[in-house]
């Protein structure tokens, strides 16, 4: 009896079949990096407690498990993880999972809210840009959003801080939420807010940039194409065919890159989430980088992999959807 | 819309003249390009503003700009001239930028062109291999390899390069895998020309423009890696690099503002010329306005 | 505001400053009555996962456990102070000292405070489990209970009282026998959710965030301690960020160097703060430049006093340490009390005499415009270290000593240097612990085994000094004991095995609204029962 899934199952199927390799290649690969690293976590913590003696030091080696050769090491890992047991960090005498899942919420909502606002306000300047090309317009806001780009995100971020909680005290420095404010409900959800609004703020600005080119290049492009030129033939409205016709198909490359996306915003919100005390996953990563927190920074990776995966997987379908030619097929 | 091809039977100017003429119409790459021969001329005259030693004691700490005439940008914590020290700087960051480029294209190309051509599971192991670059956060890898390797200016360059160069692959083979079809490698084919020299001397120079657009690209954020090392503490102080001064400036930063804002601002200034001159770029070598 | 204008730069050790502030911070106090409520949020650079101090002896640790978890012994400005101990004696042969314990105190969970408490703590964390005190303990055989608040410590090697007693203010924490005997110890909940006897209490740990602690309404001083409802520990890694939290009001105090040394500077110019370096007495940390004596040219006694005359100590002091430091001499800080002199052999910053020496020790500058290279390590500790390091380079080269920086992490370091031994020269930095042989003697003493950061790696030795340090260890009479450690001190600065070039105390910065702080040589690990705020 052969199984009818529905097509959408099977793609998704496939994908997954896809993705075991590369998180395979990854795990191991992170794995190996990290221990070619000098030194390890012990190290780590005896620097960090302001030092121990030598017998002190081997029995934390043993206890950890880091007296194994490399490749036991690694096995005994992979055994774990593919039970998803994401093992116990040393650093943070807690299971990496628990860890892991305080972080994940912190950086979800921030990158959701970044990628979201760079994602809208650099898709609509771009298309604005694009349509006034080599127009002053376009050379204010193209040059606007090269500057945001160019400018290091630390920099931006202590201006910030610098401005709207020293100058104006409008903002918090820093944190998650009003430390020992015990908010609830609503109150607790504006607190959150407005201790996330600098954070977001840099994050999508140094990101508007990147969406607003390449908004910009895909409008010039399809704008260029016979569908938009028959179209304008049969008199079309400028509005509409916008809308209609241009931004539809000009988004199609700007979407395949959102899911990539998730991975370089990861990376460049650790020096954003370490500047403004963020407790998210990129400030974590660092951390477990210089503590070789082996089990932590593993778990890190692999729950990338997974966002990934997903987000991949959910722009396809977005783009089959706003694909015209690829709905017809 | 100016460029569309007229009928007159002029003389065909010179391909180059043709690119500066698309270039030089983007106001803003030109102010790019301006920029960026600043940058140049900097690296280039650094030797003359200190012939000994950036690094060295110029003055008292914390001077401020134009109060002594020897470090007329003042100095910094440990009395090192500021003007020396950008225009070292200048150097370190094109040096960085230029190097870190080309290492990743190379790898970029190599990986792309291979996976283009052949196809099959080559390109599968292949393109596995760059999903995996690409699915690690790419700051991260950068801050284990860094860590593994040591700070000095020579690895951070390699590790830029290892953490970018998944973009160039992607392109390259999106290239070859629609032209590896095409009749003139068909052609050079059945003329029994070599795998590698169809994959070089026949596809690839097609494949390039978009790649020297991007190349811009990671120019920029090869300074901009850079920099964030040093905010880090990671940066390599054997060298006066623009990140290092930040790094550093940003202790002082409400009293001697001027320790982070100077090298800062030329940071921004030049990753700024690099993505204006790569807008200029696009427009010249974009084959679509070519038609 | 007279206690800041004594804090500032106050030079520390100085017994007639410590006594002076003392004097005023106590006249403070009576002038305006404490007041009771409020809640205290202390701003702390790193994040110490771990909150026992009985597994990991660190300042971090104590900095939030010391409100909630207290030691046998405390350090006062006017000596050592019973806490959880009331008194403590010595038998002849020092081999049995007897502890009389707190009667009436209990843990926060309402169990009675007592000496099998200390019994299985000293036997189960103290010598096996916890960091430098397994070094300590060592000899440590058992600990008896003649009752139930009388705890006698039996060792099979003499232990001078003055040095246990010494130890206790740090390594000296009991944890409830009832919540960790037959546990695994390392894994025990409570080592992030602490149980003490201390006047605050446990709330809650949002990793990444902050620690609360609430007030204790059963704490043993009394029912007017403590003052403060809430003390809130906030984590903020970037320094800058941290100065502008204290200038919002957002945090109270900044302690151990959190805010940079200009935004220190700054403040303390702000009417809002106090900044100086009190309470830290206790804490005091030497910036080092570490050799390898292994290379045969630093092997060379001369080229190492060449080095030191080229170093520019004063200018490293003015510039990087903004003046809040003075020059070391030698393994023991002035802070060290009897245990301290400074009549010990000097160097005195003269580049030419440097060249000299270096010109005679047969190193004369090459073609390319060095006499020779050197690969120097710095610690990544932050500001001021890395700064030094540089300072260092730069100084080097003035005399003809090319130093190439290579710059890692903490683990890097660590292992380059006191692993690998993959160094010419390092620095960084060590604390003194209040006792010469629980601190900075592991810098001299040859024996610790290649991995253990922070002793002598250096490849150093020297059996006499070996013997110098072993006797002064076992040495009970305290002014022979003083002596002996003059002597070390004197040939260490005679040898310059290490470089102990600049003392410096850490540095707070501390909102004026805060009442009664750093009153103590070691205040931000204390309990803070008589901390009080003023809103």
């Amino acid at each position: 009896m052969t199984l009818h899934l529905p097509p959408i199952l099977t793609y998704a199927l496939r994908r997954l079949v896809q993705a075991v390799p590369v998180i395979v290649l990854i795990m191991i690969g992170t794995f190996l990096l990290l221990k070619l690293a000098p030194g390890d976590t012990v190290d780590a913590l005896v620097g960090d407690m302001g030092g121990a003696d030598a017998a002190y030091i081997a029995r934390l080696r043993t206890e950890y498990g880091l007296d194994q050769p490399v490749w036991m090491q690694l096995w005994l890992y992979m055994v774990k993880l593919v039970q998803f047991d994401f093992g116990w960090s040393f650093v943070y005498e807690e299971s990496v999972a628990t860890i892991l899942l305080e972080r994940l919420g912190t950086t979800l909502m921030l990158m959701a809210t970044s990628l979201s606002i760079a994602f809208t306000a650099g898709c609509f300047l771009g298309a604005i840009a694009a349509r006034r090309a080599y127009s002053l317009t376009d050379n204010i806001i193209s040059t606007i959003g090269l500057v945001f780009y160019a400018t290091p995100s630390f920099f931006l971020s202590l201006m910030m801080i610098l401005l709207f909680s020293v100058q104006l005290g409008w903002l918090p420095v820093g944190g998650i939420k009003t430390v020992a404010g015990f908010y609830t409900g609503w109150d607790h959800v504006l607190d959150v807010a407005r201790h996330l609004i600098m954070p977001t703020a840099a994050l999508s600005l140094i990101y508007l940039s990147f969406y607003l080119r390449l908004m910009r290049a895909s409008v010039l492009e399809v704008a260029d194409l016979d569908f938009v030129r028959t179209a304008r033939a049969k008199g079309a409205g400028e509005t509409r065919l916008m809308i209609h016709h241009i931004m539809r198909n000009a988004l199609l490359p700007v979407i395949t890159l959102l899911g990539m996306q998730f991975s370089t915003v990861l990376g460049g919100s650790v020096v954003v989430e370490t500047i403004f005390s963020l407790p998210g996953l990129g400030q974590l990563a660092y951390q477990s980088v210089i503590q070789r927190d082996m089990n932590m920074l593993m778990g890190i990776i692999f729950l990338c992999a997974i966002i990934v995966v997903v987000v991949n997987f959910l722009t396809d379908l977005l783009y089959a959807r706003l694909d015209s030619r690829i709905e017809l097929a | 819309m100016t460029h569309i091809t007229t009928e007159l039977p002029k003389p065909e100017p010179h391909r180059a003249v043709l690119l500066w003429r698309r270039f030089a119409r983007n106001r803003a790459a030109l102010l790019g390009l301006g920029i960026f021969v600043v940058v140049l001329i900097m690296a280039a005259t650094a030797g003359l503003i200190e012939p000994t030693d950036p690094l060295r004691r110029a003055g008292v700490p914390l001077t401020k700009p134009f109060v002594d005439w020897a470090t007329p940008l003042g100095t910094d914590q440990l009395g090192r001239d500021i003007l020396a020290s950008l225009f070292y700087g200048a150097r370190i960051s094109l040096l960085v930028g230029v190097l870190a480029t080309l290492l990743s294209i190379a790898i970029g190309v190599v990986i792309g062109a291979v996976s283009g051509y052949f196809g099959g599971w080559i390109d599968d192991v292949l393109m596995r291999t760059t999903e995996a670059f690409q699915t690690i956060p790419n700051f991260v890898l950068l801050l284990a390899l860094v860590a593994i390797l040591g700070s000095s200016i020579e690895y951070i360059t390699v590790a830029i390069a290892i953490v970018s160069w998944t973009a160039p692959a992607r392109m390259v083979r999106a290239e070859f895998m629609s032209l590896r079809g095409r009749e003139f490698v068909d052609a050079a084919r059945n003329l029994g020309v070599s795998n590698t020299a169809i994959i070089f001397r026949e596809i690839l120079p097609n494949a390039l423009p978009p790649i020297v657009v991007y190349a811009s690209v990671i120019m920029a954020l090869s300074i901009l890696l850079e920099s964030a090392l040093a905010f880090l503490g990671l940066g390599d102080p054997n060298h006066a690099s623009w990140g290092n001064m930040i790094g550093q400036g940003r202790a002082v930063l409400r009293s001697d503002w001027y320790c982070a804002a100077i090298p800062g601002t030329a940071i921004i200034l030049t990753v700024l010329s690099f993505s204006l001159l790569g807008e200029g770029l696009n427009d010249a070598l974009n084959p679509r306005q070519k038609k | 505001m007279i206690q800041k204008k004594v804090a500032l730069r106050a030079s520390l050790g100085s017994v007639a400053l410590c006594a002076l502030s003392v004097m005023t911070t106590g006249a403070a106090s009576a002038e305006d009555a404490p007041k009771h409520g409020g809640t205290a949020i202390i701003h702390m650079a790193s994040e110490q996962r771990a909150l026992n101090p009985a597994l990991r002896a660190s300042t971090g640790v104590y900095n939030i456990t010391g409100k909630i978890m207290e030691p046998l012994i405390d350090k006062s400005y006017d000596g050592y102070e019973p806490v959880l101990a009331t008194e403590w004696s010595t038998s002849d042969d020092g081999k049995h000292i007897t502890v009389k314990l707190r009667e009436g105190v209990k843990w926060h969970d309402g169990e009675p405070f007592t000496c099998a408490d200390v019994s299985f703590s000293a036997m189960e964390l103290w010598k096996k489990l916890l960091n430098y005190s397994s070094t300590l303990q060592q000899n440590l055989d058992s600990v008896d209970c003649t009752d139930d608040h009388t705890a006698v410590f039996n060792y099979s090697q003499p232990m001078p009282l003055s040095l246990f007693v010494a130890a206790m203010p740090d390594l000296g924490h009991p944890v409830a026998k009832h919540l960790y005997e037959g546990t695994d110890i390392l894994k025990n909940p409570y080592n992030t959710a602490p149980v003490g006897t201390g006047p605050f209490k446990f709330v809650e740990y949002e990793r990444g965030q902050y620690v609360i602690a609430e007030r204790n309404p059963d704490y043993w001083r009394g029912k007017e301690y403590p003052y403060l409802d809430r003390i809130v520990w906030r984590f903020i890694p970037d320094k800058s960020a941290a100065a502008a939290a204290l200038e919002s009001g957002e945090v109270h105090e900044s302690g151990f160097n959190g805010v940079s040394m200009s935004d220190i500077e700054r403040l303390s110019k702000d009417e809002r703060f106090d900044v100086g370096t009190m309470g830290y007495e206790n804490n005091v940390a030497h910036s080092t430049v570490e050799f390898n004596h292994r290379n045969p040219i630093l092997a060379n006694l001369k080229v190492r006093q060449a080095m030191y005359h080229g170093l520019d100590i004063d200018y490293a002091i003015k510039t990087i340490m903004r003046g809040f430091a003075k020059p070391g001499r030698g393994p023991i800080p002035s802070a060290g009390g009897a245990n301290y002199t400074d009549q010990v052999t000097t160097y005195d910053y003269d580049p030419e005499l440097a060249k000299k020496m270096l010109d005679e020790a047969g190193y004369p500058v090459k073609d390319d415009g060095f006499r020779f290279h050197l690969r120097h390590r710095p610690a990544p500790w932050g500001e001021y270290t890395q700064l030094w390091g540089q300072y260092y380079a730069q100084a080097m080269r003035e005399i003809g000593i090319d130093v190439e920086i290579l710059t890692n992490d903490a683990p890097g370091f660590l292992n380059g240097v006191y692993r690998d031994h993959d160094f010419d020269t390092a620095n960084g930095w060590h604390q003194f612990r209040s006792d010469p042989a629980v601190s900075t003697m592991v810098w001299l003493r040859s024996g610790a085994p290649a991995g253990t950061p922070w002793s002598n790696q250096f490849g150093w030795q020297s059996d006499e000094m070996d013997t110098m340090i072993d006797e002064a260890q076992a040495e009970l009479d305290p002014e022979q004991r003083a002596a002996d450690y003059h002597a070390i001190q004197a040939k260490a600065m005679d040898e310059i095995p290490v470089i102990f070039a600049i003392e410096h105390p850490f540095i707070s910065v501390t909102s004026t609204k805060l009442k009664n702080h750093h009153n103590t040589p070691r205040w931000n690990s204390s309990s803070w029962y008589d901390l009080w705020l003023d809103e």
